[in-house]
This record gives C-alpha cells, sequence and structure tokens, in this order.
C-alpha cells in the first residue's frame, strides 16, 4: 500500500441535524492538516430586516430564525427591550415565561436525545431503523416532544414560531381548562423524564475526555435560563453588556456563519457546559436523579452532553408543573403602561442549544435601528472542529472513510447544531497523502 | 362511532400554510358520513404530532402542499403513504417530514388503516372547487371504510 493516496467521500446531506453543511477533511502523514466545518447555507440577513420595526414586531420576527428554539429568540428580545424601557414583568408574566421557555427545552431536548443522538449510540441510521426493536423508546421521545410543544402552544397559540410574546407580558392567558389538561401531562411525565436518564446512564457511550472552555449564564438563585451574567470555567463572570469585551465573531471564508471566540479561543456553550457550570442549582430531585447514575460533573467527556440534556429535561419538567400547578388567570397578561425610549440594549437566555445573545440600538420612537445575534451554534462552531479533529485522533486516523465520518457525524450531532440558525450540514471529503 | 380526522400540516411560511387554509375550508362545510364523527386539526410538526393523531384516529387524512407538483396542476392529489415516499423531498428540520414520520407510525404500529394523504398544488388557493373534491374523497373514503 502506498503512503500517497487521495480518498474522497461525499455523503449526501445529513440527516438528524437541523441544517445543511459540509465537512472537509485532510490527512497528511497521518495527522489531520486541515478540517473545515462548511456552512454554505446563504446568510439570512435578519439583523438587517429588522431593521425600523418597533419591539413588538421584532419579538414575533426573530422567532423566524428557528422553528425549533423560536421561544429562546423571542425571550431574549423581550428581554433586552424590557431592560432598556425598565419594565419589570409582573410575578405572573416571569412565571409563565419561565414555563414557556421550560416548554421549548422539553421538546428540542426529548427530540435530539431520542430521534437524533440514541441512534448513534444504539447502533442505527435512524430513530425509524430504531423504532422496530425500541418502539417504547421513541414512543417516549415523540410524547415528551409532543408536551413540549403543546406547552409553547398553551402560551404562543402554536408551537413553530409562537405569537403570544409582548413588551410587558404575553397577549392573553391561557385559559385554566387548557392549563389542567397540561398539568396533568406534566405529572405523567415525571417518571419518563426520571427514566431517561437512568436509560442514558446505560448506554455505552464513547470515553471521550476533552480540555475545552465550558460557557454558560449563571446567577445566584436557580440554574439559569432566562438571567444570568456569562460565565466561564477558566474564571470569567460578566455582565451580558460587556459580551464584546470578552467575545469576537469572525468571518471564515468556507462558512457563511460567524465563528466566535472568547479571548481568542473556541468555547462550548449548551447542556455540558450549563450543568458543568451550574450543577449546583438543580433542584434536589433532580440532583438526586442524576446521583443516581453515579456519572460525575463537570464532566470533561463531550458525550455526556445527552446525559446532560436528560438532566435538564427532568429539571425543566418539574419546574413548568411547579409553576403551572398553582395557575390562576391574571387581571393582566401585560404591563401596558411603559414608553419606548432610545438606546443600546441587550439581551441573553439559554436556548437549549447554549446561550443566545442579542445587542440591539432602539430609536426614541422603538423602532429598532441595529441588531446583533449571536446564536449558540455559531459560538459552538470552532469547538465542534476542534471536537472532530480530537475525537478522530483518538478514535485512530487509520479507520476507513466510512467509519471516520460516522465519528464525525456522531461529534456533530452531539452539539445538536441547528446550522438555519446558525445560518446548514453533511457532505464529508477526505483527502489522505 | 368512529373517529376519522382531517389534519392539515403546514407552517405560517407562505405557501406552506395551505394545509391549515384547507383544513379551516373544510371545517365551514362540516362533513358528515354516517358512522364517522369527522374531526379537524393543524399541525405544524409532523412527526410526533402527526403520529399521535394516528394513534388515537380510526381514519386520518393528511393534507399537505406539495411543492413538486407541476405549476400547472390546480387540483387535489389522493396518495397512499408509499407513493409519497417517492414524492418525498423533505424539507422538514431535522429530515423528519410527513413522509418520514409515516414510516415512523407504519414502524411504531400506529395504525390499522393506511392513512390517506392529500396533496395540495402548491400554488393553488384554497377554493371551491378543491374545497368539493376532497369533501368528496372524504365521504366516499369513509363510505367504503364503513362497509369493511
Amino acid at each position: 500500500m502506498t503512503s500517497q493516496r487521495t480518498v474522497k467521500i461525499e455523503v449526501p446531506v445529513l440527516a438528524r441535524v437541523e441544517g445543511e453543511g459540509a465537512l472537509e477533511l485532510e490527512i497528511r502523514d497521518k495527522q489531520i492538516t486541515q478540517l473545515k466545518l462548511r456552512i454554505f447555507e446563504p446568510p439570512r440577513y435578519f439583523e438587517k430586516f429588522i431593521e425600523s420595526h418597533n419591539c413588538d414586531d421584532v419579538i414575533d420576527m426573530v422567532a423566524r430564525i428557528c422553528g425549533i428554539c423560536p421561544v429562546a429568540y423571542q425571550m431574549t428580545a423581550v428581554q433586552a427591550f424590557e431592560n432598556l424601557f425598565e419594565i419589570e414583568p409582573s410575578p405572573w408574566v416571569k412565571a409563565m415565561r419561565k414555563a414557556m421557555y421550560c416548554g421549548e427545552w422539553i421538546q428540542s431536548h426529548a427530540l435530539h436525545i431520542h430521534l437524533l443522538a440514541a441512534p448513534d449510540f444504539m447502533g442505527f441510521n435512524s430513530a425509524i431503523d430504531m423504532a422496530e426493536d425500541h418502539a417504547d423508546i421513541v414512543r417516549r421521545g415523540l410524547r415528551l416532544q409532543t408536551l413540549g410543544n403543546d406547552l409553547i402552544a398553551l402560551f404562543g397559540a402554536r408551537s413553530v414560531h409562537p405569537v403570544g410574546i409582548k413588551v410587558g407580558g404575553f397577549y392573553k392567558a391561557p385559559a385554566p381548562e387548557a392549563v389542567t389538561e397540561v398539568v396533568n401531562r406534566l405529572n405523567s411525565a415525571r417518571d419518563d423524564a426520571e427514566s431517561v436518564i437512568e436509560w442514558l446512564a446505560d448506554l455505552p457511550l464513547p470515553d471521550n475526555h476533552q480540555d475545552f472552555i465550558s460557557v454558560a449564564l449563571q446567577n445566584e438563585s436557580d440554574y439559569a435560563i432566562y438571567r444570568g451574567n456569562i460565565v466561564s470555567d477558566n474564571g470569567l463572570n460578566t455582565p451580558i453588556e460587556t459580551w464584546q469585551e470578552h467575545f469576537e465573531e469572525k468571518q471564515l471564508a468556507h462558512s457563511t456563519a460567524l465563528y466566535a471566540y472568547l479571548h481568542g479561543k473556541p468555547y462550548l456553550v449548551g447542556p455540558l457546559a450549563r450543568l458543568n457550570l451550574n450543577q449546583t442549582h438543580l433542584p434536589t430531585a433532580t440532583a438526586n436523579c442524576l446521583a443516581k447514575t453515579g456519572i460525575q460533573f463537570p464532566s470533561s467527556n463531550m458525550f455526556h452532553s445527552i446525559i446532560a440534556r436528560a438532566v435538564e429535561m427532568h429539571m425543566v419538567i418539574n419546574q413548568a408543573l411547579d409553576i403551572l400547578e398553582n395557575y390562576h388567570v391574571p387581571e393582566h397578561a401585560c404591563t401596558e403602561h411603559w414608553a419606548p425610549k432610545a438606546g443600546v440594549t441587550y439581551g441573553a437566555s439559554e436556548a437549549p442549544r447554549g446561550v443566545l445573545w442579542h445587542r440591539y440600538e432602539v430609536d426614541e420612537t422603538g423602532l429598532v435601528s441595529a441588531a446583533q445575534i449571536v446564536p449558540p451554534t455559531s459560538q459552538n462552531q470552532a469547538r465542534i472542529e476542534q471536537d472532530i479533529a480530537q475525537s478522530l485522533m483518538a478514535y485512530g486516523l487509520d479507520h476507513d472513510n466510512e467509519q471516520l465520518r460516522l465519528r464525525a457525524e456522531t461529534v456533530i450531532r452531539n452539539y445538536d447544531p441547528c446550522i438555519s440558525c446558525a445560518t446548514h450540514f453533511l457532505k464529508l471529503k477526505v483527502s489522505r497523502h | 362511532m368512529k373517529s376519522a380526522w382531517l389534519i392539515g400540516v403546514g407552517s405560517p411560511f407562505s405557501n406552506d400554510v395551505l394545509g391549515w387554509q384547507v383544513v379551516d375550508a373544510l371545517k365551514d362545510h362540516n362533513i358528515t358520513v354516517e358512522g364517522w364523527q369527522v374531526n379537524y386539526a393543524k399541525t405544524n410538526r409532523p412527526a410526533s404530532a402527526l403520529i399521535e393523531y394516528l394513534e388515537k384516529a380510526d381514519m386520518c387524512f393528511i393534507l399537505d402542499a406539495l411543492e413538486n407538483q407541476p405549476m400547472t396542476q390546480t387540483s387535489a392529489v389522493f396518495l397512499t403513504a408509499d407513493q409519497l415516499q417517492g414524492l418525498s423531498s423533505c424539507h422538514s428540520s431535522h429530515a423528519l417530514g410527513v413522509a418520514e414520520a409515516l414510516v415512523l407510525a407504519e414502524k411504531l404500529g400506529s395504525y390499522t388503516r393506511q392513512p390517506k394523504i392529500i396533496g395540495l398544488p402548491f400554488t393553488c388557493e384554497p377554493n371551491q372547487r378543491i374545497i368539493e373534491q376532497i369533501q368528496h374523497f372524504v365521504c366516499q373514503t369513509l363510505s367504503e371504510e364503513a362497509n369493511k
């Protein structure tokens, strides 16, 4: 066999991630010399075309960025606008927004765990193949996803691009009967959530320990979803308004999504980063479930992301239940007395895939004049490339191309990337020299 | 009484909303067939929501816009799940569109009667002619199923 050979693999569009892209890999002398996560989906220009729209319109417009995590975009935008207009939403609004956000975490995490990631770890090509042997697992995933969707629709009229949130609160409060129906299903889902953690803890996940920086929101009172400082496990703890002092976005020629770096280095956002940084804020019931698995966090095993997702799903199911069990229809679902004012404002929240950061410039009439939106997947893009390189080196580059492709895809799917948000995924081209 | 569900699949985007609009129009026509309770629903996440309906219904009609119909197509197209596979060009998130959801539902044993797929030409409006065409198809199918 000659050591000078070039091999090319073309894989059709990768299933089980949101969007389309490609991976290019060059191997010389048994070393990876080039690795590009090519994101070629055209730029979507959301930041530009929300300009000149009023804040309430922008809240509905940014929801269109993503079909999986529209609530995260809405919550982050409304937070920014309310910060600027000095609006303190009522306790009812705060609680219901959290319940709605829990719905998005439930549906997104349930989908990824059961239908997107699990086939990789159980030896199947897809959830459809897995369904023949593990119908109960697939059914549980669908059941939980539907519950999350319905929880979003409870407040937003529909689960994709909901329309319920406005500056100061909600357009309307859900009817008590509709809430009761969801509460009953949340109650039933608690056992499902616990069984997901137990099931995943027994899966033969690859042992893939790496050195990486975890970044997440953190606050003093709870496991941060809606508010917090931006913190990292290498010492960063900064208000969201100072994001630009520490993080930098860069354009690389092979990607239509911007790369983001923390002090020049790739970093991780998402469930594993969050749990690594916030595990002390887990509610007792969820912490007890995790403790039973014997898996220790913080964890440097990237494949513990799926465990972190399950732990978070358990937490938000219980939190949504706690909030909605005592539901009442308020006198006002929204604070109506506020006035717009000009300024620069910021919002940050934890989308299912990680920190979502917004910056807006608003004029005195409440129209947005400039926007910057940094989604989680673009923040993870550099870390994904770093992870693929490290994972393939650890796996062994002498594996055949099909094996390398499958391992690379598994690594990428582990991040649950939403390439449509960042702008899509997978054709693999390997060159060996 | 058996339950039939007419399920519009779609999203607020452009002509993808067609499945929802046609279901709304059919609801206004209040389809009645002896022995059947006809229900109407709209969903925007085919995988999880469709399977739920397939499991609780005795018969499902799935209405969705078909983008790969000829531009001149002005009437609805009636398909089986198998026929849909040949037409599938998945634009759904995570590649879990209607066709894939139906394969998953079959593997899960989610239905006893084959669901009927009603493909709506992507360029059409929910006009009276197409509503009547679908209404006729639903009534005829349910009558035949009732006699089986």
